[in-house]
C-alpha cells in the first residue's frame, strides 16, 4: 500500500513575485526549501494564498515549473488548476498535464480543483470526468464556500452538494478533498466518502483544524511562516509518534505552538497572501511583498501588528 | 456552548465509530479466525493511550475467554519480548502506524513465526506492513483541540477491540457458566472472609497414612479421597509429610518396584501447613504464591486437624492459577 497522497502537513505556498511583476522563481524555491523538512507536500499556484487566478496561465505554468523541480524526493506536489472559467481550468490542466509530462511526471503531481468557482454542482461528476481524460494524474477537490462567495455574483450553491460528492467519489482519479466548512458538513462528507479507503480529507481551514482536526491533515497557509509550529500540532492531530505524547513538555510545546499560530492567523486571514508576504518580507524570506493586481495591500496599522507579532514570537 | 460543544465531541466520536462498520470485512473475519486457532495467547502491544486502549482490550478477552497479555513495547525490547512464542497472536495498537518503539519489535516477532494483527488508522504505514493482518480503525476527526489528547481514534480502537472479544465469545460458545468460571469475584469475598476451620476437610475424609505404610497401601487411600493427595501422620497425628500425584509420577518414571517402596522414603516432608483459626483469604494467599492446591492444618505443635482444598475456596469447579502446576509438583 502507498501513503498517497500523503497525510499530514501541506503547505499552501505564497508566489513571490519579481520586479515586474512575474513569479520569482529563485525566491519561491528559497521559500521551499525553508519549508521542506517540516511538510509532506506543497500546494503550489493556489487560488488563496498562491493568488493562482491573479496571475495568469504562463505566469502559473512558471509556478509549477519551479515548484515541480524543488520538490524534494517523497514530497509531492498539488498545484491548482481552478481557472475563472472553465475554458480556463481546461486549458491550465492541458498545459501543465503536457508540461509534467515532459518532465516524466517527477515529483507527482496532484491537481487541486475548486470547481464550484466557475461550474454548479448539476452534471459536476461529468465536467470531472471530462477533466480526467485531460491529465490521468490524481485530483484532489476544494469545497470552499467562502472563495465561492467571494468569486461569483450570487451562486445558487456555495457547497458541492452531499449527494453529488457521494457520485464523485466513484470517481477513482480524485484521491482527496480539501474542505472548509462547517462540522456538520464535514461528517456527512466523510460519510458519503466511507467507501474509499485510503481518501484523504485535508482540512482547508486552519481554525477548524485546530479545534477539531481532519485526520488526513491540513493544507496551511500559516505554515509559510510558522512551518514548525504547524508541523508539531498537524503531528500532534494525526497521533504520529503517540510515544512523544509520554514526554512531560510534550503537552505545553503543542499548547505554545498553538497559541503561536492562533496570534497570526487572525492577522492573515482577511487578506493571506498579502499578509504572509509582508511577514516573510519581514523575516527576511522575501526581497519583496508585492501581490498581483487586485489583491489589497495591507494598512500601516495591520503590518504594524503583525510586525509586534512576530516579534512576540522571536520570527524577526 | 459547554452543551454544542459536548454533543459536537459525541457526534465526532459516534460517527469514528459508525464508519468502522463499513470496514468489517474479510480481514476483520480472517483476524478472529487466527486468534481463534492461535495455539498460545493474544499479546496485546501498543504505547501511550493506544497503550492504556490494549490493556482494556486485554481485559475484556481474559473475561470473555480469550487468554490475554499486555506486552508494553519499551520492555519488550528490553527483555520481555522473552514472552512471545510462536503460537501466540500480536495485537498491536498504534493510530499512527508509525510508533517508532512499537515498530522496532514488530521484525523479532515476525521472525517467531508469532502472527501479526495491526490495528492501526493508516493502512499505509509501517505497521500494517508488517503485520499479517491490518484491520482498519482510522476516523476522520479527533475531537480534541491540537490532538493534545487522541479521542476518536482511541474510542474506534476500543471498540473494534470489543468486536474482536465478543465475535471470539460467540466463535468459543463461550457461556454464562464459563463467565461465571471466570467471575468468582462476586461471591468469593465473601467465602473467603471465613476461618479456615469453617471449610476444612476434618475427620475420616482426610486422608491419611503412617510413614511405614507402602506406596500400594497409600494409592488406595488416594484413590479413595479422590483428592489427588494423601497425608503422612504419626501414630499421635503429627503431620510428617505429604504425597500428591505428582510425585507419584515421579515414582512411576524414576522406579520399577514403587509399589514396595514406604511413604517415609517419597513423601516431601515438612509441608506448608495453615492453623484453623486464620482466614481463608490467608490461605488462598498461600496456596497462589506457592502454586499448590492443597493445604494441611495443624496446630502450634504440628498435630494434623483437618486439610483444605483449593475447591473449598472458590467453589467446586474448573478453577485454576494461570500457571497450574500439580500439587506440590
Amino acid at each position: 500500500m502507498i501513503n498517497f497522497p500523503p497525510r499530514g502537513l501541506i503547505a499552501d505556498l505564497v508566489t513571490p513575485l519579481d520586479e515586474e511583476g512575474r513569479p520569482d522563481r529563485e525566491v519561491l524555491v528559497r521559500i521551499m526549501g525553508r519549508l521542506k523538512t517540516e511538510v509532506r507536500g506543497f500546494l503550489a499556484g493556489s487560488v488563496i494564498a498562491g493568488e493562482g487566478l491573479g496571475l495568469g496561465l504562463e505566469a502559473r505554468l512558471e509556478v509549477l515549473a519551479a515548484s515541480s523541480k524543488a520538490c524534494a524526493e517523497g514530497q509531492v506536489l498539488i498545484f491548482e488548476v481552478t481557472g475563472s472559467t472553465e475554458e480556463e481550468t481546461i486549458s491550465l490542466l492541458s498545459r501543465a498535464g503536457t508540461m509534467m509530462e515532459k518532465q516524466g511526471q517527477r515529483p507527482e503531481v496532484l491537481y487541486l480543483l475548486t470547481p464550484l468557482v466557475y461550474h454548479g454542482n448539476r452534471d459536476l461528476p461529468d465536467h470531472i470526468r471530462e477533466l480526467g481524460r485531460l491529465s490521468r494524474q490524481p485530483l484532489i477537490l476544494s469545497n470552499n464556500p467562502d472563495l465561492v462567495r467571494t468569486l461569483r455574483a450570487k451562486p445558487r450553491r456555495k457547497n458541492i452538494r452531499t449527494s453529488v460528492l457521494k457520485k464523485l467519489a466513484a470517481n477513482e482519479q480524485i484521491t482527496g478533498l480539501e474542505f472548509d466548512g462547517d462540522l456538520t458538513r464535514a461528517l456527512n462528507y466523510q460519510r458519503a466518502l466511507k467507501s474509499r479507503t485510503g481518501f484523504r480529507f485535508y482540512d482547508g481551514n486552519e481554525q477548524s483544524f485546530l479545534e477539531k482536526p481532519s485526520s488526513s491533515g491540513l493544507i496551511s497557509c500559516g505554515a509559510n511562516i510558522l512551518p514548525q509550529a504547524w508541523a508539531d500540532i498537524v503531528d500532534s492531530s494525526l497521533n504520529v509518534f503517540d510515544s512523544r505524547r509520554m514526554s512531560p513538555d510534550h503537552l505545553s510545546r503543542i499548547w505554545q505552538s498553538g497559541q503561536a499560530v492562533r496570534s497570526l492567523i487572525e492577522l492573515y486571514k482577511p487578506n493571506p497572501p498579502a499578509v504572509l508576504k509582508a511577514a516573510l518580507k519581514l523575516m527576511g524570506v522575501i526581497p519583496r511583498a508585492a501581490v498581483t493586481p487586485g489583491v489589497e495591500e495591507p494598512g500601516s496599522d495591520r503590518i504594524q501588528a503583525l510586525e509586534t507579532g512576530l516579534k512576540t514570537l522571536r520570527l524577526i | 456552548m459547554v452543551i454544542k460543544q459536548a454533543k459536537e465531541v459525541l457526534r465526532i466520536e459516534a460517527e469514528g465509530i459508525l464508519n468502522l462498520i463499513d470496514r468489517i470485512g474479510r480481514e476483520f473475519a480472517d483476524a478472529v479466525d487466527l486468534i481463534y486457532k492461535a495455539e498460545g495467547r493474544v499479546i496485546v502491544t501498543g504505547i501511550g493511550k493506544s497503550g492504556i486502549v490494549g490493556r482494556k482490550i486485554v481485559a475484556t478477552l481474559n473475561s470473555t475467554g480469550t487468554p490475554a497479555i499486555f506486552l508494553h513495547p519499551v520492555e519488550a525490547m528490553h527483555g520481555d519480548l522473552g514472552i512471545v512464542t510462536g503460537g501466540d497472536i500480536v495485537l498491536a495498537l498504534s493510530n499512527s502506524g508509525e510508533t517508532p518503539e512499537l515498530n522496532a519489535i514488530m521484525p523479532p516477532i515476525r521472525s517467531l513465526g508469532t502472527k501479526i494483527i495491526a490495528l492501526t488508522g493508516d493502512l499505509s504505514s509501517r505497521l500494517a506492513g508488517y503485520a499479517d493482518l491490518a484491520l482498519d480503525v482510522g476516523v476522520a476527526r479527533e475531537a480534541c483541540p491540537m490532538g493534545l489528547a487522541p479521542t476518536a481514534s482511541t474510542t474506534a480502537m476500543l471498540a473494534m477491540g470489543d468486536a474482536l472479544a465478543v465475535t471470539l465469545i460467540n466463535r468459543r460458545a463461550f457461556n454464562p457458566s464459563d463467565f461465571k468460571r471466570l467471575h468468582p469475584g462476586g461471591n468469593l469475598g465473601e467465602r473467603l472472609s471465613i476461618q479456615v476451620r469453617e471449610v476444612m476437610i476434618t475427620g475420616r475424609r482426610v486422608p491419611t497414612v503412617d510413614k511405614q505404610a507402602l506406596m500400594s497401601e497409600a494409592i488406595k487411600v488416594m484413590n479413595k479421597s479422590s483428592l489427588g493427595v494423601i497425608l503422612v501422620v504419626s501414630p499421635k497425628k503429627k503431620l510428617e509429610g505429604i504425597f500428591t500425584d505428582g510425585d507419584l509420577r515421579r515414582c512411576l518414571v524414576k522406579s520399577g518396584d514403587f509399589q514396595a517402596l514406604s511413604m517415609g522414603e517419597v513423601m516431601t516432608a515438612d509441608p506448608l501447613t495453615i492453623t484453623a483459626d486464620r482466614l481463608a483469604a490467608d490461605a488462598l494467599e498461600i496456596m497462589q504464591a506457592h502454586e499448590v492446591t492443597v493445604l494441611p492444618i495443624t496446630d502450634e505443635s504440628r498435630t494434623l486437624k483437618g486439610m483444605i482444598h483449593l475447591h473449598d475456596l472458590l467453589g467446586k469447579g474448573k478453577f485454576r492459577f494461570n500457571q497450574v502446576k500439580s500439587t506440590y509438583d
